[in-house]
C-alpha cells in the first residue's frame, strides 16, 4: 500500500479527516515503520508550532463594553456621508473601500497634510528662482512614523481639509518685501529633510542656539557610543519586558514610553530627580547632559532638546522634569524623537523631524511660555516638533503649530516660537536666536494661493500665520492673535 | 449568534489574531474593536470569518505604517543580544523569545502565516479554505509548511543569538 500523503498525515493529526480515512490511516499507521516515524515527527512538529505561538499570548485585554461599540457604530454612521456606493460593502475584501480608516489615537497622529502646505507656502516661494521647485512638489514626509505612501496618511488625518496641490507654474511673489526675496535667492535644501540639508538652512536663514558644548552640527551623531545606546535599549528592553497593556484612561495607548515606564520605577523609590537623571548619562555626553540638567532658565533646557541633535540621554533627563506636568503626551514626543536620534546614530535613516500631536497644556510647556492663540477661531489641531524643521522657523527652538477653522471649515495655521531670553552670565552660553522678522507682520511668501504672514511681537514671540484666505483677512487674523 | 455574543466569546481570540500579527497589544485591541464596530454596521452572515478577515487587512495595513519603528527596534534588539552586563530577568527573557518568534513568524509568507494563525484561533480547515480563498486540500499542506517554516526559522534565529530582522508584519 502506498504511504501516507504528508497533507493527509496532518489532517489526521488536526482532526480534519473524515471518519473513512481516519480508518485509513490508522490501519496504516499500525503496519507501516515509516509512516509511523512520520506521523511522530509530524506531531513533534505540531506542537513545536504550538508552542512557539503560545509564547505570543496577550496579556489581559481591555474589552470596552458593547453598547459602547454600538455608540461608535452609530456614530460613525451619523457623521459619514452616506453613498450608495459605500453601502455596498458585503465582502469583506472591499471594506476597505469607502470607510473612515481606523482612528489613531491623538497623540500619533501625523501631520502630513497640512504641514505639507507650510513646506509648500515658504518652499516653493524661496526656491523658485533655483529651479529646485520640482523636488517641493511631493510633500515632505513629516509625521511621526515614515510614510511609504503619503496619500495614505492624508485619508487617515481627520484635520485635513483636502491635500494642498501645488502648481509648479503659479508662483507669484505679491508683495514680498525685499529682504525676503533676498532669500530666494539663496539655494536651500528642501524643506524638512535631513539635519546635512537643515544645516544649510541655518546658515542662510538664523542664527543656531549655541549651548555650550554642544558639538557642531553633524558632528554629534557620528560618534554616539554603544553605551549610550545599551542605556537607550535597556529602556526599550524593559518595555518590552513589561507586557503592554494599556489602562484604558492613559492617553498614550500600548506602546508604551520606555523612558516613563522607567521613571515610575524610580520615583518609587524616591530617588533624588537630579541623581536619577544622571543615572542615564553615559560616558560620551555625561558633560553635556549635566549642563543641560543643570541650566536654570527652562526655555534653555527646552531649547537645547529642541535642537534636532540633542543627546538622547539629555533628553531623558527634560522627560524625567515633564513627566509630572504637562506630562504623558508630551513625554511620548520626547521619545519619539529620542527614537529618531538614536536610529540616526546607528546610521538609520533620521527622515524628516516629526511633529506630535499633544494637549495645548503640553503645547505650551514645549514653548516655554503661554501659547498665542487665536480665541476666535475653532482650534482643531495642536502639534509641536523642533524648530527648523520648517522654513520660516528658527532652528533651536522648539516649534508649536495650532491649526484652526473658521466658520466656513477653511483651515489656518499658526506657528510660533518663543525666543529664548538671554542667559545672565554663565557657563551656559546660549546665544538666542534672532529672527530676521519684524514688528509688523509681513507677507513673507504667497504661491499658489497659500499666504504666510511672519512677525515678531512685543513679547518675544515669533509668530507665523499660514492660510489660503485673502490677504487682508489673513493680515487681518494676524492682528486678532492674543 | 448575534454579534454581541460573538464579541464575547470571540473578542479575545480576536485581538491575538492581530497581535500576533502586528505586535503590540494596545493596538491590536483597537483594530479588534474597530473590526466589530464595522461589524455592527454591516451585520455580516458569517460574522466570525468576516471580523478575522477585517482584522486581517487591518493588520496588514498597519504592518505598513510601522516599518521604521520595526527598524528601530530591530537595531534596539541587536544591542540587547550584544548586551555583556545585566542579567536578564525572568520576564526579559521570555520577551526575548517572544520576540524571536515573532521575527520567525514574519518570515513564513503572508497566506501560510495566517492559516496558522487562523487554525489557532479554532477555524476549522473548511472556514479557512474559505477564507483565504484556497481549495481545502491544500490547507493542509499551507498549515504545514507553515509550522515547518517557522520552527525552522525559529531554530535559525535563536541559534544566531539576535533577532535580527524581527518584524512585526510583513508590509505586503
Amino acid at each position: 500500500m502506498s504511504h501516507i500523503e504528508e497533507e493527509v498525515l496532518y489532517a489526521y493529526l488536526d482532526g480534519e479527516c473524515d471518519e473513512d480515512e481516519r480508518q485509513e490511516v490508522e490501519r496504516h499507521v499500525a503496519t507501516c515503520d515509516d509512516c509511523r516515524e512520520r506521523m511522530r515527527e509530524a506531531k513533534g512538529l505540531g506542537l513545536e508550532a504550538a508552542e512557539l505561538l503560545a509564547e505570543l499570548e496577550p496579556g489581559p485585554v481591555h474589552a470596552p463594553p458593547w453598547h459602547e461599540l454600538e455608540r461608535r457604530a452609530a456614530d460613525r454612521k451619523a457623521d459619514r456621508d452616506i453613498s450608495a456606493d459605500a453601502g455596498d460593502l458585503a465582502a469583506p475584501d472591499t471594506v476597505g473601500a469607502g470607510m473612515p480608516p481606523v482612528p489613531l489615537p491623538l497623540w500619533r497622529r501625523p501631520a502630513l497634510a497640512w504641514a505639507a502646505t507650510i513646506v509648500l507656502a515658504f518652499g516653493l516661494g524661496w526656491l523658485t528662482n533655483s529651479g529646485l521647485v520640482s523636488e517641493l512638489l511631493q510633500p515632505a514626509p513629516v509625521g511621526f512614523e515614515e510614510i511609504e505612501d503619503p496619500t495614505e496618511l492624508s485619508e487617515a488625518n481627520p484635520f485635513e481639509p483636502g491635500r494642498v496641490e501645488s502648481s509648479a507654474g503659479e508662483v507669484s511673489f505679491e508683495e514680498i518685501p525685499e529682504e525676503e526675496l533676498r532669500f530666494a535667492s539663496q539655494p536651500q535644501a528642501a524643506p524638512a529633510a535631513e539635519p546635512d540639508a537643515r544645516d544649510a538652512d541655518a546658515q542662510a536663514v538664523t542664527d543656531e542656539v549655541l549651548v555650550a558644548g554642544e558639538r557642531a552640527p553633524g558632528e554629534a551623531r557620528q560618534d554616539r557610543t554603544a553605551d549610550e545606546l545599551k542605556a537607550l535599549a535597556e529602556g526599550m528592553a524593559r518595555k518590552e519586558a513589561a507586557p503592554a497593556t494599556p489602562a484604558a484612561a492613559e492617553p498614550p495607548p500600548a506602546v508604551a514610553d520606555p523612558k516613563v515606564a522607567e521613571q515610575e520605577q524610580q520615583r518609587a523609590t524616591m530617588e533624588d530627580p537630579v541623581a536619577r537623571r544622571q543615572r542615564q548619562v553615559v560616558a560620551a555626553d555625561e558633560r553635556r547632559a549635566a549642563e543641560i540638567a543643570q541650566a536654570n532658565v527652562p526655555q534653555q533646557r527646552m531649547a537645547a532638546v529642541a535642537a534636532a541633535d540633542a543627546p538622547p540621554v539629555a533628553v531623558a533627563g527634560v522627560v524625567a522634569d515633564l513627566e509630572g506636568g504637562a506630562g504623558a503626551d508630551l513625554a511620548a514626543v520626547y521619545h519619539g524623537l529620542v527614537d529618531r536620534y538614536s536610529a540616526a546614530g546607528r546610521g538609520g535613516e533620521v527622515g524628516a523631524v516629526g511633529f506630535y500631536s499633544v494637549s495645548p497644556e503640553s503645547a505650551e510647556a514645549w514653548l516655554g511660555a503661554p501659547l498665542r492663540q487665536l480665541p476666535e477661531l475653532t482650534l482643531v489641531g495642536v502639534e509641536v516638533g523642533p524648530g527648523g524643521s520648517l522654513q520660516g522657523s528658527l532652528r533651536g527652538l522648539p516649534l508649536v503649530i495650532l491649526q484652526y477653522q473658521d466658520a466656513a471649515g477653511q483651515q489656518v495655521t499658526l506657528l510660533q516660537q518663543y525666543l529664548v531670553p538671554a542667559a545672565p552670565e554663565g557657563p551656559e552660553a546660549v546665544t538666542v536666536p534672532r529672527s530676521e522678522a519684524v514688528a509688523e507682520p509681513a507677507l513673507i511668501v504667497s504661491p499658489g494661493g497659500v499666504r504666510a504672514y511672519r512677525w515678531q511681537d512685543a513679547s518675544g514671540y515669533l509668530l507665523t500665520i499660514v492660510g489660503t484666505l485673502s490677504s487682508d483677512t489673513m493680515r487681518g487674523l494676524a492682528d486678532r492673535v492674543r | 449568534m448575534d454579534l454581541s455574543q460573538v464579541y464575547r466569546e470571540h473578542y479575545r481570540s480576536l485581538v491575538r489574531f492581530v497581535y500576533r500579527r502586528i505586535g503590540d497589544q494596545g493596538r491590536a485591541e483597537e483594530l479588534a474593536q474597530e473590526a466589530f464596530v464595522r461589524a455592527i454596521e454591516h451585520q455580516p452572515s458569517q460574522p466570525r470569518a468576516w471580523l478575522f478577515q477585517v482584522a486581517a487587512n487591518l493588520a496588514r495595513d498597519e504592518g505598513r505604517r510601522l516599518s521604521v519603528r520595526r527598524r528601530h527596534l530591530q537595531l534596539v534588539r541587536d544591542e540587547v543580544a550584544r548586551q555583556r552586563a545585566p542579567a536578564p530577568d525572568a520576564v526579559f527573557e521570555r520577551r526575548e523569545k517572544a520576540e524571536l518568534v515573532r521575527a520567525a513568524l514574519a518570515e513564513i509568507s503572508p497566506r501560510d502565516r495566517d492559516a496558522l494563525l487562523l487554525w489557532e484561533e479554532g477555524f476549522s480547515y473548511d472556514e479557512i479554505s474559505e477564507m483565504l480563498e484556497i481549495s481545502r486540500g491544500s490547507v493542509g499542506t499551507t498549515l504545514t509548511r507553515a509550522r515547518k517554516r517557522l520552527a525552522e526559522a525559529y531554530r535559525r534565529l535563536s541559534a544566531s543569538g539576535s533577532g535580527a530582522g524581527s518584524q512585526t508584519d510583513v508590509a505586503h
